[in-house]
């Protein structure tokens, strides 16, 4: 696509002024938005709140709101393209928007400038700039219902509430954890939602009697009635805006953005998910953004906080059903639809957030507050419906299967979006970053769980062939009871992915052993066998066993992985032994790794085999004599290793034991994992690669493996 | 919140032949990736001279070269990346992806290929921790250096131009297919969830394979443009590989499929 080919949009905001260096391109078509008049296109009209609020509503908090719904205005009129464009050429616009402010000088400063286009930049996918000049502010605006009696009572919160499953919990925890008394801002754009919003803030009156819940309810949406664009990306600019502004307007500290971390994120479960494609109204990186802007716009008196930001939406529920209060989740509304819906259906069932709330609800067995009534379809035992029903869920679900096998470590290494979670200026970066990847595993696992539960719920109908064949739980390949522990769930995982590259029509192209990492899968080639296995723990320590070819690394160093980059030249035993006694000097030490019963044991072992080799050579038996050769230098090692100097047994610290025992463990699973595809390489490595408190590998005959190290 | 704009492929005569081969009772990968090659084939071409792809690969070059200089922290800044020397190697991710992103917002056309081309040399840089043995979590910025320094040979980022490339091109195949291979799950082709992701898998095996021919046509090129540029490669010379070697990667696509 050419640059000429990109959406160009001028949007002029109650008839702002036009800069007259604008480029003629931009020109060519200006959007008008207009909130005034007979002919206005948005309901944006904030008499009432300068009206009802009755005191001095500061300009500048006026000035967000403004600028905030022109952005939802423009956002809504400007197409990009739909789904009908394949390569997504409009998907990304240039959005230059004239609108008058209170301040424009103040607006038009550099450094906030940038954080609002960054900001709106990341949320949406589209490139926006602006251009302020002075407001006529003597039309007041913005419809706004708002009762003065239910602010009397010192609110100490502004949560934002959607009226959905997290909004609720988010809400939930402030008032019984933290004690809070929060004014609840909402956001409606059709009745049915409102509706839906006040009979949630109703309930939950009644269930917390001691505050009164004020709620702000602002109605935006577009007059028109035509079509606009739908995927609305600036939604969560606008709510954030709207939570800010009347926190500043109160004097409240801190606005709550209640989102579950899964949904925050929102990963790319389908390839074809890029960017804001997958909407980042909450994610962490706009949520940082977005604080730094409204610190400048307000001097740091607001701070807009995702309580919820490390918990599944299954981990928000349990805390929700903890206090009591699960009988409020029959009023909640989750569904990214708003049209469409069959009588007495408020949910589609295929959306990405229908999809979670139903696996969430399950997991943390609150089936009975969530009545599958209210869906349009049972996803794991009726037809889901082709389109984006079909792809949210499958997708939904193999993403979970690939996940839940994985330790955190390598979800971090494999999940590009969390790249984009991380503030690079936090020190603590790496372990939210971390938190993070373990937040993606346990949703995961949740929902395999869910799948497995299903299986087990409707194995007789299973089998009777009473469920759809396009049903979630026929699409899944498992059998009942055989995928309930994540140990077997995990060797599944790695013997399906072990077949994937000699299926479909592939076969690596590479003649030599080689142990090749692309991306999230190693790729194996030995002798005639071809196989993978996907990035983990083990196979990445399995992979520098068999790049040290020969050489002997340390179990510790394996497991710690603190090592320069030739591990073939530091990791030698003497080095090994010093390090050894150097950390044992401070870390706790779990006795003599071999009593000296053991020790002697191996050294009448060593006697025997010596005498056998000599046998073996008189004999001209070749093969018998290798073979013990071969034993007693892995017992001579060993024994180097538990004996220190005098004969006396080694007193190896904690973490070394832990490190063996770990190193081992993660290999050997990988290696086991091998027989389905690559039997002939399992039982090579059975053979030949040795793991201890030194590791290493000798193949006899040498074997030359090009591994990507 | 939590909303996918989610889309199937058209059902135009080159965009069918996709479908019906992911539909088919026996999936071949290399003939599904000729397809789409075909299918987009517009689209594709004009991939090289996308600015986005052109840049992405640019930095590429430059951190690598950066990576062998002194102070790789003043090179990574002179590139516009504000390294810390403390930084982990997470760190220095999110940085380049900050980086890129700001970046790339100037250039709209290449509308998801921009953050494909991002990703992928994101990934080239994660791959050469990776190919140390290492994770990303504790990893530090000296590691990532290490770890990159070897590839600033013309041999060895020759490598890295594969692993990009690849990336790219797995990440653009499968950015197609995922709109219709949700669909295609419970035909004979693939009956269960499970192998929809081994077909992926084998894709990317199928990209990476063929991504060879970027790496030997690599070699030659980085040496020689090195020796001629005093080892600055300039965003037109990136624009000069990435022009030829996307058309070689595409070529071989369609050639592999029609085998």
């Amino acid at each position: 696509m050419t640059a000429e080919r990109t959406t160009l949009a001028l949007c002029i905001c109650d008839r702002a002024v036009v800069p007259a260096n604008l480029p003629a391109p931009l020109r060519k078509h200006p959007v008008e938005i207009t909130t005034r008049g007979k002919d206005a296109e948005i309901n944006f009209v904030v008499e009432h709140l300068i009206e009802k609020l009755g005191g001095h509503i500061e300009p500048r908090v006026l000035d967000l709101l403004s600028l905030a719904a022109y952005c939802f205005a423009a956002d809504r009129m400007v197409r990009r393209g739909g789904a009908v464009d394949v390569h997504r050429e409009g998907w990304r616009r240039e959005l230059t928007l004239c609108l008058p402010v209170s301040d424009p000088t103040f607006w038009s400063r550099p450094n906030l400038l940038r954080l609002l286009t960054e900001t709106l930049d990341f949320g949406t996918d589209d490139r926006w700039s602006f251009h302020f000049s002075a407001v006529d502010r003597t039309t007041p605006q913005l419809a706004i219902t708002w009762d003065d009696r239910e602010l009397l009572s010192q609110p100490d919160t502004v949560v934002l509430f959607s009226g959905g499953t997290d909004s609720l919990c988010g809400l939930v925890e402030g008032v019984t954890q933290q004690g809070a008394r929060p004014v609840l801002v909402s956001h409606w754009a059709a009745d049915h939602v409102k509706a839906r919003q006040q009979r949630l803030r109703a309930a939950v009156r009644r269930t917390f009697e001691d505050w009164e819940f004020p709620h702000v309810q602002v109605e935006l949406h577009r007059h028109d009635k035509r079509d606009g664009e739908s995927s609305q990306r600036t939604r969560g600019f606008l709510f954030a805006c709207l939570g800010a502004a009347i926190a500043a307007h109160l004097g409240v500290k801190t606005v709550l953005l209640p989102e579950n971390g899964y949904v925050s994120i929102n990963p790319q479960i389908n390839d074809q998910l890029r960017g804001a494609l997958a909407s980042r109204g909450t994610h962490p990186k706009f949520l940082f953004l977005f604080n730094r802007l409204i610190d400048l716009v307000f001097d740091g008196r607001v701070e807009v906080v995702n309580p919820l930001w490390n918990k599944t939406r299954a981990e928000a529920l349990t805390t929700l059903k903890d206090a009591g209060c699960q009988q409020l989740l029959r009023q909640t509304y989750s569904c990214g639809k708003l049209q469409g819906r069959s009588a007495g259906k408020s949910h589609c069932g295929g959306c990405s957030q229908c999809v979670d709330r139903r696996f969430a609800m399950l997991k943390a067995e609150l089936e009975e507050h969530d009545p599958l009534e209210q869906y349009e379809f049972d996803m794991f035992t009726q037809f889901v419906p082709e389109g984006e029903a079909r792809t949210v869920t499958v997708s939904y679900v193999r993403c979970a299967g690939e996940m839940s096998p994985l330790d955190p470590e390598v979800i971090l290494d494999q999940r590009r979006e969390l790249d984009l979670c991380v503030d690079p200026d936090d020190p603590d970066a790496d372990q939210q970053c971390l938190e993070l990847a373990a937040l993606l595993r346990r949703h995961s696992e949740e929902a395999i769980a869910v799948m497995e539960q299903m299986y087990r719920r409707w194995s007789r109908e299973l089998a009777q062939r009473l469920v759809d064949p396009h049903s979630l739980l026929v699409l899944w390949p498992r059998q009942v009871g055989t995928m309930v522990n994540a140990v077997d769930r995990a060797h599944e995982s790695r013997s399906v992915v072990t077949n994937a590259v000699s299926s479909f029509g592939v076969t690596s192209t590479t003649s030599q052993s080689s142990f090749q990492r692309t991306g999230r899968v190693w790729f194996i080639t030995f002798r005639d066998e071809k196989g993978g296995l996907p990035n983990r723990i083990g196979v990445q320590r399995l992979a520098r066993i068999l790049k040290a070819n020969g050489q002997e690394l340390e179990a510790f160093t394996l497991a710690h992985d603190t090592t320069a980059q030739d591990t073939t030249e530091e990791t030698q035993i003497p080095q090994a032994d010093a390090s050894l006694d150097r950390r044992a000097s401070h870390q706790a030490d779990v006795g003599d790794v071999l009593d000296s019963d053991a020790i002697d044991a191996y050294r009448d072992r060593l006697d025997e085999l010596d005498r056998q080799i000599k046998v073996a050579r008189a004999a001209d038996d070749a093969r018998k004599a290798t073979d013990g050769e071969r034993e007693k230098a892995w017992l001579e090692r060993e024994l180097r290793m538990w004996v220190g100097m005098h004969d006396k047994p080694r007193h190896f610290p904690e973490a070394h034991e832990r490190a063996r025992q770990t190193v081992s463990k993660t290999v050997w699973r990988e290696v086991r994992a091998l027989d389905e595809s690559m039997p002939l390489l399992r039982a090579h490595f059975e053979t030949f690669v040795h793991l201890g408190f030194i590791c290493w590998y000798e193949p006899d005959p040498p074997e030359w493996w090009d591994v990507s190290l | 919140m939590g909303h996918t704009e989610i889309a199937r492929l058209p059902t135009s005569q080159r965009w069918r032949v996709v479908i019906d081969l992911l539909h088919a009772p026996r999936l071949d990968a290399p003939s599904v990736a000729s397809a789409v090659t075909l299918a987009a084939e517009r689209r594709l071409r004009e991939l090289s001279t996308d600015p986005s792809v052109t840049y992405c690969f640019w930095l590429l070059t430059r951190l690598a070269a950066a990576a062998r200089s002194p102070d790789f922290v003043a090179e990574a800044a002179q590139l516009g990346i504000p390294v810390r020397s403390d930084d982990t190697a997470l760190r220095f991710l999110a940085r380049v992806a900050d980086h890129t992103r700001e970046r790339l917002s100037a250039y709209p056309e290449s509308g998801p290929f921009g953050e494909i081309a991002a990703v992928a040399l994101r990934e080239a840089l994660r791959d050469t921790v990776g190919t140390q043995g290492r994770t990303l979590f504790g990893s530090s910025l000296e590691d990532v250096e290490t770890a990159f320094r070897r590839y600033a040979n013309p041999t060895q980022f020759g490598d890295l131009a594969q692993r990009f490339f690849a990336s790219f091109m797995s990440q653009t195949l499968r950015y197609y297919v995922d709109r219709e291979l949700p669909h295609a799950i419970g035909g004979s082709g693939l009956p269960h969830i499970d192998e929809a992701g081994d077909f992926a898998r084998a894709m990317d095996l199928h990209a990476h394979q063929l991504a060879g021919v970027v790496e030997r046509f690599a070699v030659g090129w980085y040496s020689k443009k090195n020796w001629e540029r005093l080892g600055t490669i300039g965003p037109d010379d990136a624009q000069g590989f990435v022009g030829h070697a996307l058309p070689k990667l595409r070529g071989a696509l369609v050639r592999e499929g029609a085998r």
